[in-house]
């Protein structure tokens, strides 16, 4: 890094507010009483699910470890439980928290990866499934796969249709 | 998707607006909507033919973040959150979180593209 780099917005889920909310684990009866409450921001709906999801497995990356490199073929996709990484972009960076998820829209539309994100501290993630992902899409029924290509365009920012969601 | 309801809005009326009950997927079949941002008013998106809007039916219990609006005569197919949560159910176990994680994603992407 070097002293030219721009701070850009920083993205997290806020863990200490879901604990002021009563959701201290993915599964107990007084984290679910408080999912359903309605009080939970969507993006703390998103992750409360995803930390709980019984098909993604855990993963920790040790502080000051580079998870992915920006341009290179994704190899794996990581929701992030908790710690805080720099995700680069060029010049600019971007501090990411709890919530933050590296590589998915990528795997979808059959890109590289748009950012190089680098851990600050340990990070505890969730590994998720990018493996089969040309293969599910094309078995996927249109109206998903329609919903499923409007969030990858939207979230890459990109116009033109990725193949395997045509 | 032809099975689902199918819906026409005159251009100018609202579709939802921020902070309803996001109960229900829409696909837009012929038109454009805009989506408005529920502090400001101003409009940070337009929504056409083939894209789809509300995907916060997805999380069971979500609100609206947004004002969506028909900016021309808009031709809609509306999603049920429980029509949706069926048609997911007879997916692969792995086609779920990969959704969520796509919306977060998209969520974290939006922060980003903010001024800081």
């Amino acid at each position: 890094m070097t002293q030219d780099l721009e701070v850009g917005t920083g993205f997290e889920v806020s863990t200490a507010n879901l604990r002021a909310l009563g959701v201290t684990d993915p599964y107990s009866a007084a984290s679910l009483q408080a999912y359903k409450s309605g009080a939970l921001s969507s993006d703390e709906r998103l992750y409360f699910t995803l930390w709980g999801s019984r098909v993604l497995k855990a993963v920790v990356f040790d502080a000051k470890r580079r998870v992915v490199q920006a341009g290179h073929p994704v190899h794996a996709a990581y929701f992030i439980v908790s710690g805080k990484l720099l995700a680069v972009e060029g010049k600019k960076v971007h501090r990411i928290g709890p919530g933050g998820v590296i590589g998915v829209a990528e795997a979808v539309a059959g890109l590289p990866y748009g950012k190089s994100y680098v851990t600050v501290e340990a990070v505890e993630a969730r590994v998720v499934d990018v493996s089969s992902i040309a293969a599910m899409l094309r078995q996927c029924p249109a109206g998903l796969r329609g919903l499923i290509r409007t969030i990858t365009m939207r979230t890459l920012g990109i116009k033109e249709i990725p193949e395997v969601l045509k | 998707m032809s099975d689902f309801n199918k819906q026409t809005v005159a251009q100018g009326d609202l579709i939802f607006k921020a902070g309803d009950p996001a109960n229900t997927l829409f696909v837009v079949q012929a038109g454009e909507i805009e989506l408005m941002d529920a502090a400001s008013g101003a409009v940070f998106a337009t929504v056409g033919a083939g894209q789809s809007l509300g995907e916060q039916a997805l999380v069971p219990g979500g609100i609206r973040g947004a004002t969506a609006r028909a900016k021309t005569e808009v031709q809609l197919l509306q999603i049920t959150a429980a029509e949706l949560q069926d048609l997911m159910e007879k997916q692969t176990p792995v086609l779920r979180p990969l959704l969520e994680a796509l919306m977060l994603q998209q969520s974290m992407h939006n922060a980003m593209r903010r001024p800081a």
